[in-house]
């Protein structure tokens, strides 16, 4: 077993819920040794939830929690007690990076934001990726993966074209998209340390990660005024583009994507359709004549790809050279053999839930591999052997530390 | 516009020195070295000549007059960059590529499988010309995989990972991704994947000194970290996602978008503490004791609508920046749904100096996203306008290649430059 590419790091992780997690898991999917820092007096949200089994609630069957911390190793550790913030400095006098997305006072109040923790490692590299950032009048603002959407614009432009309908966007990009920055971000400041020595703290929001993509719509009203408009499936380039209505499976609606550029597949398409009379319109002559006349473009595809089944349908496109892609459910995808040998999820064994998939690592490497995926850990699961193996902290000291509370 | 965009001084960052190649359409490939130029890589861009980054013909353009060097998306996603124009598809192309990424350290490209081999992008043909190099592929679905004969866009990668499903009112079809959504995230694990390469390449690691190759498909990037953990959920539970719409059923009430005096607000409230203190926020109405609107799962099912129009005066009495406000300092996680303008003049993302000022010769001057990094040790570089197509072939070609004058005439005649 080669040496994976972060083996030697070590992590201090004391990021929670969605965002929080990814950002170790990534660098634990890599070899990197992260230490999540956790407290049974403060759960992670990403514990809490509807059991799996049973109705009990129970910290160990999360599946959110179990995905974006695979790999790690639980500490439980009271932060808010002075034994517990100068436990968590000792570990990060020895650590290289610290991950945390608490709102900014959070740290602050417990001694251990990043000037204390500069004072006992000048290496450290420190990511704080919360929703707001530490800076500005909006600072502590809590909120969900789904209000960022609304923060940035991108619930103002999501919506139905024809009837003016707002549907909100409700998919929580915000937080794995923090998350990849901050890694990103961490990863970039371990390159300039290996060759200068010098650490770095990175204060990024998962709201300005977001709206760092918003480049179009926020040129669009400064260039021409236009301050944002319902998008629909309208798209700049393509046309057809848009979503149609397959063949029901078992009384539920299933949809195929479909996304036209050239002539080329335009011609494709019109192939792939049998050529019916419609496709000859002046109103679908060119890509500009298309976009213009979409409303009409999609309901004579609407009316085709209805009696398909969708796979059948997406095989029958896709071998003409026509972009048809069926819309995957998670039951679609996990039923999907071919994804499981691709490596889209792995199944892993927890000790709560017998056998679960969690997605797998999707940067490919040709000479070299993440580790092999393991589990998350349940709380607490490697506190003594943690503080044993790194800190040196002998089994009475342990013992002191549990008995005072702080390793709970 | 008032207040002050950041000033940002020369070259830094800290992956100043690092020499990105990118051969580059539209957004993934540009996005992921755009997020290693706002860290302080050098990027050098090739295009096509002639037609150059598709981007270029996106827009949006001022008044909406479409011109290859007027374009916001091209802009936003090409600034800081040096500009080439090769052709790849010819020999002479080729050879002149090769003199180009012989002494980079990154090369990002997103081109489609069945081009790669005849622009010279194949892997096998890049590690010949550098076995140093990090070479990033992004695709839809993969240079290697089950779907890697697949034709896609970025609708394609978002249906794959079933994300549209989540998108949409429940009564009509799903919706695409807004304004290339997908293919951004994918750019930012582009950006990752070269950061983790280069960790490889540098540490002490296995392997330690060698290249790598990244394959790098949008569908798995979607499939993991933004859909992959709701497999669980069936596997245990049967559940499939669904579209909401504006008014999410099955959970908790308030989970909705509802009128204010000047637009929408968004209301979402995980745990009952956050209703009861906007309850509060109110003044705590009468109604707000029925025994009716208890129980929130079903405040939501039964009596969402009646909820709705109780709330709807005290909202449509308030404006966006006043309902923001007291969310704020009431510590409910309600938002106002914001619009662009409301973005740009957003306090704070003023007060953090997130926009920067865009200069680009011959256009009013833009405020752009800036990077989303504030780094403790230093301010990341200034923003640069972005290439006109071509615009650095003297520098690059004749500067740093020192090919000389007849024979960049002569290049420039045969469409190679």
């Amino acid at each position: 077993m080669p040496r994976p590419l972060l083996s030697g790091l070590r992590v201090v992780d004391m990021g929670w819920v969605w965002a929080g997690g990814v950002t170790g898991h990534i660098l634990s999917d890599w070899g990197a040794d992260v230490i999540k820092i956790e407290s049974s007096k403060r759960i992670d949200p990403a514990r809490q939830g509807r059991p799996i089994i049973g109705d009990t609630p129970d910290p160990e069957q999360n599946p959110m929690f179990h995905n974006v911390n695979r790999g790690k190793r639980s500490v439980t550790i009271d932060i808010t007690t002075p034994q517990g913030g100068a436990l968590v400095k000792r570990l990060v006098a020895v650590s290289d990076v610290v991950i945390e997305n608490m709102t900014p006072h959070a740290l602050a109040a417990a001694g251990l934001n990043y000037p204390a923790l500069r004072e006992v490692n000048e290496r450290l590299i420190m990511v704080s990726q919360p929703l707001a950032g530490q800076t500005g009048p909006f600072r502590e603002l809590r909120g969900y993966g789904g209000t960022v959407n609304s923060l940035v614009g991108l619930e103002f432009i999501t919506g139905y074209e024809d009837s003016g309908e707002m549907t909100g966007f409700t998919h929580t990009v915000g937080d794995p998209n923090v998350a990849v920055f901050a890694a990103t971000a961490v990863l970039a400041a371990l390159h300039r340390r290996r060759r200068t020595g010098r650490g770095e703290y990175i204060d990024l929001s998962m709201w300005e990660a977001l709206a760092a993509h918003q480049g179009f719509g926020l040129l669009d009203v400064q260039m021409n005024g236009r301050n944002g408009y319902l998008r629909g499936s309208d798209h700049p380039l393509y046309a057809p583009h848009g979503i149609y209505r397959c063949a029901d499976v078992d009384g539920v609606e299933q949809w195929i994507a479909i996304v036209v550029e050239t002539e080329q597949e335009w011609d494709a398409l019109c192939e792939a359709m049998g050529r019916p009379p419609w496709c000859a319109a002046p109103e679908f002559s060119d890509r500009y004549q298309r976009r213009q006349h979409r409303a009409a473009l999609d309901e004579h595809l609407n009316a085709w790809t209805r009696p398909w089944e969708k796979l059948a349908l997406e095989q029958h496109l896709q071998q003409r050279g026509v972009a048809g892609t069926a819309c995957r459910d998670q039951g679609d995808r996990y039923l999907d053999a071919s994804l499981r040998e691709w490596g889209t999820h792995v199944d892993v064994a927890h000790p709560v839930l017998g056998v679960e998939p969690l997605y797998g690592v999707p940067v490919r490497m040709e000479r070299r591999q993440p580790v092999p995926m393991k589990r998350a850990p349940t709380l607490g699961e490697h506190t003594r052997e943690v503080l044993t193996e790194v800190l040196g902290l002998t089994a009475a000291e342990l013992d002191q530390l549990d008995a005072d509370g702080v390793l709970s | 516009m008032t207040g002050e965009p950041r000033e940002l001084p020369a070259e830094a960052g800290p992956l100043a020195g690092l020499r990105v190649v990118e051969y580059g359409d539209l957004v993934t490939a540009p996005y992921a070295s755009k997020v290693l130029a706002d860290l302080g890589a050098t990027v050098l861009k090739i295009e096509a000549p002639r037609s150059g980054d598709r981007s270029r013909v996106v827009g949006p353009f001022p008044g909406d007059l479409p011109d290859p060097e007027r374009s916001g998306l091209f802009i936003y996603l090409n600034a800081k960059k040096r500009g080439v124009t090769l052709d790849l598809g010819c020999s002479t192309g080729r050879a002149i590529f090769a003199r180009l990424i012989a002494d980079a350290d990154v090369l990002i490209e997103n081109v489609a499988p069945p081009d790669a081999a005849r622009l010279g992008l194949a892997h096998e043909q890049v590690r010949r010309l550098n076995d140093h190099l990090i070479h990033l592929s992004i695709t839809p679905f993969g240079h290697t995989g089950p779907y890697s004969a697949h034709k896609g866009y970025g609708l394609n990668v978002a249906a794959m990972s079933g994300v549209v499903l989540a998108n949409g009112a429940p009564e009509r079809a799903p919706l695409p991704l807004p304004d290339f959504l997908e293919d951004f995230f994918t750019g930012v694990v582009g950006a990752l994947s070269c950061m983790l390469a280069l960790a490889g390449t540098e540490g002490d690691a296995d392997g330690a000194g060698t290249g790598e190759w990244i394959d790098l498909s949008g569908a798995n990037a979607w499939m993991t970290f933004q859909t992959g953990m709701n497999v669980v959920s069936w596997v245990f539970n049967g559940r499939r996602t669904r579209r909401q719409g504006r008014h999410s059923r099955g959970g908790g009430y308030p989970y909705a978008i509802l009128p204010c005096k000047d637009g929408y607000v968004r209301l979402i409230a995980m745990q009952r503490i956050e209703w009861t203190r906007f309850v509060q926020l109110m003044g705590t109405p009468e109604w707000s004791s029925d025994e009716r609107f208890q129980d929130r799962l079903k405040m939501n099912e039964l009596y969402a609508d009646e909820l709705n129009a109780l709330i709807d005066p005290w909202l449509t009495a308030r404006t966006k920046a006043e309902l923001q406000q007291l969310f704020y300092t009431g510590r409910v996680p309600f938002t106002a749904v914001k619009d662009f303008r409301d973005v740009l003049e957003d306090p704070q993302l003023r007060a953090r100096n997130f926009f920067v000022d865009a200069r680009q010769p011959g256009m009013a001057p833009m405020w752009m996203p800036g990077p989303p990094y504030h780094l403790a040790t230093e301010v990341l570089g200034p923003w640069r306008p972005a290439p006109t197509l071509g615009e650095h072939n003297d520098e690059v070609f004749g500067g740093q290649l020192t090919i000389n004058r007849d024979d960049m005439v002569a290049l420039e005649q045969a469409g190679v430059i």
